[in-house]
């Protein structure tokens, strides 16, 4: 499955060894992994609940895999969403990506992530000294998608 | 001949599903909800939510960003209502 929403942690070691096999078509790898700050709007987290709509989470995922499938020459795409309560310095997200060499594999799994951001039903509450507050969507993040869909020829956002 | 089937107002009943920041405000996480006049649609069914008033008509005033999704896939305020179906109201998204 190249989707997965879990509670407990992930080793991206292992499961890049795993997304990579014994694939000698691979000649490059990234990833990224977002982790849980300390500190929001300035604001100091002392821990977080992610929540996800399950069922559509698991779609919305495999879907955003298949479209950067589409837009670049990838083998092959993991992503791990943890969700629950976490804690600064905690994993939040893995998405790893193979392929035969390195620009399309940054780029998918940059576009993995961007429209991750903005898409897939996941919402964070984070606990602060002032109480638990829901946390607002960035408009940083729809400027990223939009960049995405405004279709340079690389597909690349500026 | 009338066909006795449709001397019976059709009914089509939906899953309400609220989530994250929605589930608290609303105080509740899912309910059904049966339609009976003409073809339901995603619009309509949010209007019947707004003219509850209070909490429901602010969370859900036009212009809030509210997305809704019917059975796991974002949908328009125009898109139809089957039986069974399942539409949820989806605050902004703040994974990653």
């Amino acid at each position: 499955m190249p989707v997965r929403v879990q509670t407990i942690d992930f080793d991206a070691g292992h499961e890049v060894s795993a997304l990579r096999g014994a694939d000698a078509r691979v000649g490059a790898v990234a990833t990224f992994i977002g982790t849980v700050r300390d500190v929001n709007d300035a604001s100091p987290v002392s821990a977080m609940t992610l929540e996800h709509y399950p069922g559509m989470t698991e779609k919305a995922l495999t879907d955003i895999v298949a479209e950067a499938r589409g837009r670049f020459s990838i083998i092959d795409a993991l992503v791990i969403h943890r969700v629950g309560e976490l804690r600064p310095t905690d994993q939040i997200v893995l998405v790893a990506v193979t392929s035969a060499h390195r620009g399309e594999a940054f780029d998918a799994c940059r576009f993995i992530m961007d429209i991750l951001k903005t898409r897939a039903p996941f919402w964070k509450k984070e606990a602060t000294p002032a109480g638990s507050r829901w946390v607002d969507a960035r408009v940083t993040d729809e400027v990223a998608e939009l960049r995405w869909n405004a279709g340079t020829s690389s597909g690349k956002p500026d | 001949m009338l066909d006795p089937r449709t001397a019976v107002p059709a009914v089509t009943t939906i899953r309400l599903v609220y989530l994250a920041r929605l589930r608290e405000a609303f105080g509740r996480s899912d309910e059904d909800m049966a339609l009976t006049a003409g073809t339901p649609s995603v619009g309509a069914v949010l209007a019947l939510l707004r003219a509850r008033g209070g909490v429901w008509a602010d969370e859900l005033a036009p212009g809030r960003a509210v997305r809704v999704a019917v059975n796991h896939t974002v949908a328009a305020a125009d898109a139809a209502l089957r039986n069974g179906d399942e539409m949820a109201l989806l605050p902004p998204v703040t994974g990653g």
